[in-house]
């Protein structure tokens, strides 16, 4: 869980994400698992259960695939999306978010969570896993 | 019990398991490698710690606290009350996959951790292991329980 604060405003602005980190190695998880896993997360916000363990009502999933290809992270983002798109809950994917890394020991904190090197189910833009305050203005403005 | 363990010690009891190259990593500069190894080695005698992994499974030493080291850990009010089976732990040790993914995932962590000192704007306000989270998240799906084992 991590809180963000930036005082570039005049009034410092604070907001909260919440992230369940999920890392895969070498070969992907049996699909009906991963896919149901997706299903999952869903029904605990649904249900208010994900609020009432972690007091918290942000969520986000990080999805990292320990691998030199891509192909993993490409496939359980693959499945993320057949997953909502079946659910009717498209907008949910803004909070999935997807990438490789080769090796998790020698990434530096800052390669991990603030490099756009991650993508959302149904984007292929690249974006940070934690967006300041500051990138949060420019996406905005270039929108 | 050394007052320079107490970081070890409150480390392990966040992390769960750490290897000697990760307490390295977050809590000594980097040439500092032996020296937490030799730290580490005087912690298992004195049974505070102990160790799975290591080279019968083709793996780094990974530690963890024992019973009497999350009994001194809760002194220094660090543990997080989960009870720990020595057979579940020992049953880990024999497991290379379970090992190596608990590196990956704890490495991820450790990323989290350094980056809320590095970054002023950034607080890592809370954090939940594996351990903690297992089986506590059960949800209906299809009109069936479903529990969700989650990585952190």
């Amino acid at each position: 869980l991590n809180w963000i604060t930036e005082t570039w405003h005049e009034e410092p602005q604070r907001w909260e994400d919440f992230f369940h980190i999920e890392v895969y190695r070498n070969l992907p998880p049996v699909e009906w698992r991963f896919k149901q896993k997706v299903q999952g997360y869903i029904a605990t916000v649904d249900t208010g259960r994900h609020e009432a363990l972690f007091h918290t009502p942000a969520l986000s999933i990080a999805v990292i695939t320990v691998s030199e290809s891509e192909q993993m992270a490409a496939t359980l983002k693959r499945w993320t999306e057949e997953t909502l798109q079946s659910m009717g809950r498209v907008e949910e994917g803004a909070g999935f978010f997807f990438r490789s890394i080769a090796d998790t020991a020698s990434a530096t904190p800052e390669e991990l969570f603030l490099f756009p090197v991650w993508e959302n189910a149904f984007s292929t833009a690249k974006t940070p896993l934690l967006l300041l305050e500051e990138e949060k203005e420019e996406a905005r403005t270039n929108q | 019990m050394r007052k320079a363990w107490d970081k070890i010690i409150v480390a392990l009891a966040a992390f769960d398991y750490l290897t000697a190259e990760q307490i390295t990593r977050l809590l000594y500069s980097a040439s500092s490698l032996t020296h937490v190894r030799e730290q580490m080695k005087l912690l298992v005698d004195n049974g505070s710690v102990l160790t799975l992994g290591g080279r019968t499974v083709n793996l780094p030493l990974i530690y963890t606290l024992s019973s009497a080291g999350r009994h001194y850990a809760s002194l220094l009010g660090a543990t997080k009350g989960k009870r720990v089976r020595p057979s579940e732990e020992k049953d880990k040790g024999h497991n290379p996959y379970f090992l190596k993914h608990t590196i990956a995932v704890t490495d991820v962590l450790i990323a989290a951790r350094l980056l809320s000192e590095r970054v002023p704007a950034i607080h890592l306000s809370r954090m939940y292991t594996e351990r903690e989270l297992k089986r506590r998240i059960s949800v209906t799906l299809s009109g069936k329980p479903v529990c969700l084992e989650l990585d952190n």
